[in-house]
């Protein structure tokens, strides 16, 4: 067998490339943020890993609200950016010219240029070490109209890029369809008539 | 603005897509997941959302541990397949085809043929309503020779791929390079 062992290592890639916003002292602030996931379906939710001393945390704990933003890869240097600089001394809004708008929670600023904005409210917060794992319930969720296909979200419009090691990446043409490609390994089992 | 709302919904793009590895009753079982990410970076961690009846979250239960496996383009059947299907009733390594192996932790099965495969303990598991989220704690990290670059994982040779929803439930790959990271926003620093 020719694995190599790497010790443990976060590998599951790709990872997606989110911007996390929070009030800090009533002012908006945007995280670049690769280690986020879905977390469940009913009630909607999804986790965002963060280090105890971001600025962005911040915020979390002062209003136990977030967003998670999902950048097309037209805001690519934007979000790197919002990476490379802390809240604390930089205003993210104005240098990456975000127009922010809040919806139902007054503390949770979404990116009106990024096509998905979800509003999130805490329900969990663990220490895992090294990082902070919010768990947050989707309240509501935005999508630019321009994103749509016959009034349905579609991805190949939102354009989100992924995060590998070390470097961006755009995702490519869907190439197959999730639940009906894996029947070509063993033909679907045919509906017994009752 | 020009935004449709369209309630509470899990839409955080892209999602990987990864074969969960469990052990029930001695056998080993896989399931793709795409509700999967990391938590933390020391100790490494990982979490997956699994829904109450799934096969998986028994296996998950009995032993506290289950692998991630990234599969290529190349395992695209075979990975949706093994969402077809359950472990209840259907032996998935053996209608495709997986070499099993075993690293630190004997309940945690990984597949050879993935390009990476880490082993995990479970953590932490949280009832979310219909998922249960699993959080595990990575102990060890596979990666095939075949798809490493002086030494180090390259996204290209591994050649993982993403779950997209909508307009309906797709695979798409990942694509080129777009940027550096840490590096293309220093266009913005003053």
């Amino acid at each position: 067998m020719t694995k190599k062992k790497m010790g443990p290592q976060p590998m599951v890639w790709p990872h997606p490339t989110v911007l996390v916003g929070a009030n800090v002292d009533g002012k908006p602030d945007f995280a670049a943020v690769a280690w986020a996931g879905v977390a469940a379906g009913n009630p909607p939710s999804v986790t965002v890993g963060l280090q105890p001393h971001r600025y962005s945390l911040k915020g979390i704990y002062q209003n136990r609200t977030f967003s998670v933003n999902v950048p097309s890869v037209d805001l690519v240097k934007e979000t790197d950016y919002c990476g490379l600089v802390s809240g604390a001394d930089t205003n993210k809004v104005k240098d990456c010219k975000f127009k922010v708008f809040y919806g139902i929670l007054n503390t949770a600023p979404l990116i009106e240029q990024c096509p998905v904005n979800l509003e999130c409210e805490v329900s969990h917060i663990l220490n895992l070490g090294s990082h902070i794992l919010v768990i947050g319930k989707v309240v509501e969720t935005y999508f630019s109209e321009d994103c749509l296909t016959d009034g349905r979200p579609d991805i190949s419009k939102v354009r989100p890029f992924a995060f590998g090691p070390g470097k961006y990446h755009v995702i490519g043409e869907a190439f197959a369809d999730a639940f009906k490609i894996g029947w070509e390994i063993k033909g679907k089992p045919q509906k017994t008539a009752k | 603005m020009t935004k449709k709302s369209f309630g509470p919904q899990p839409w955080l793009f892209p999602n990987p897509t990864v074969l969960i590895g469990t052990t029930f009753n001695g056998k080993p079982n896989f399931a793709p997941f795409a509700w999967c990410g990391i938590t933390g970076g020391e100790p490494p961690t990982v979490s997956v959302g699994v829904r109450h009846q799934r096969h998986t979250l028994k296996g998950i239960y009995q032993n506290l541990t289950f692998s991630v496996n990234v599969p290529s383009i190349d395992l695209l059947k075979e990975t949706d397949y093994c969402g077809l299907v359950s472990g209840a009733d259907t032996d998935k390594v053996k209608v495709c085809g997986f070499k099993v192996f075993y690293g630190t932790l004997n309940t945690a099965p990984l597949i050879e043929q993935c390009p990476v495969n880490l082993e995990c303990e479970v953590s932490h598991v949280l009832n979310l309503g219909i998922h249960a989220l699993v959080i595990g704690k990575i102990v060890q990290s596979h990666v095939s020779e075949d798809c490493l670059t002086d030494d180090q994982p390259d996204i290209m040779k591994i050649k993982p791929f993403v779950y997209s929803r909508g307009p309906t439930a797709r695979y798409n790959a990942v694509g080129e390079v777009l940027g550096q990271a840490y590096d293309v926003g220093k266009a913005l620093k003053k």
